[in-house]
């Protein structure tokens, strides 16, 4: 038998035998990403030893998950959140001292440039949903605070849809807003009680919740852009404790 | 969705009187939350 340059395929060295195949002269980064791919991939298929047919429904999901995405439908990344690997990428990408306003993803439905408004503007532009005020300080680390910072804000309506998830039945700019703090470190502006949405469960996704027990809605919530001169943006939400059943029913969503 | 920590969960309470003072003209009931926001200086992170 003639001598070969890589291990032969056995299923006890299944990962070496895929690993020792990549060249010489590659992207260093790109060698770790897909060895450690490679490693957890054959780790978890030894564990979970699936039959062809499981086999063949794992690339008929991964499928269909691509045939679901287009110009405003991406499957994959609403796969990548209910899997938690979004949240753990920003995590990972995010890690602040102890006591700093810890960071969230984005989301699909942030829109640059939003109106400016003067402290107390109310940012509800349809009159829908129960009045709420938010107001507070925006500080450093040691609690100082931090003048002319910018806390752009935006949110659902009381229907569960952002403004461009309705465009012509909602106002343009429905619940978006930038405020700026005082010398105090101080905004405040107006706005209404936020509430639950379900995440897009029409596709291969969720299908795959709905298998899984799990519910597709969302917790209630705000989301902040808050930055300032010399210092690191934070991305995050809040979530109302009160009357919030996914909060607390199921505190993960 | 896992977007939920425990530090940002707010306490958002009913108010039953009417709003005086800077929020003025706000009937109640309405609802209001304190929140504050801590940045980091961009050498600490």
């Amino acid at each position: 038998m003639a001598a070969t340059k890589y291990p032969l395929f056995t299923e006890e060295n299944s990962v070496e035998a895929v690993n020792a195949r990549m060249g010489g002269d590659i992207d260093p980064r790109l060698r770790e990403i897909m060895s450690v791919l490679v490693r957890h991939l054959h780790a978890a298929v030894k564990e979970i030893e699936p039959t062809h047919e499981e086999w063949l429904t794992a690339i008929d999901f991964l499928t269909r998950t691509g045939q679901m995405c287009n110009e405003w439908r991406q499957e994959y990344i609403l796969l990548s959140d209910v899997l938690g690997v979004s949240m753990l990428v920003d995590a990972i990408n995010h890690r602040r001292p102890s006591g700093a306003t810890e960071n969230t993803i984005l989301g699909p439905f942030y829109v640059p440039e939003a109106p400016r408004y003067a402290r107390g503007a109310n940012i509800c532009l349809d009159g829908k949903g129960e009045p709420l005020v938010v107001g507070g300080f925006v500080r450093d680390t040691a609690g100082n605070p931090i003048e002319h910072a910018l806390i752009d804000v935006w949110q659902t309506n009381d229907d569960g849809f952002y403004d461009v998830q309705q465009k012509g039945t909602q106002p343009d700019w429905n619940l978006r807003g930038v405020f700026t703090t005082d010398g105090e470190g101080s905004y405040r502006f107006r706005s209404v009680k936020p509430r639950y949405y379900p995440i897009p469960d029409d596709g291969p996704v969720g299908k795959l919740l709905g298998r899984l027990g799990r519910h597709p809605n969302r917790a209630a919530h705000i989301h902040f852009i808050v930055s300032a001169e010399g210092y690191d943006p934070v991305v995050t939400h809040i979530f109302p404790l009160i009357a919030n059943i996914w909060i607390r029913m199921r505190c993960s969503e | 969705m896992f977007g939920v920590k425990e530090s940002l969960i707010a306490d958002f309470r009913t108010q039953q009187e009417d709003a005086v003072g800077e929020d003025e003209g706000l009937k109640a009931p309405y609802w209001q939350v304190d929140w504050d926001f801590v940045l980091t200086k961009r050498a600490e992170i």
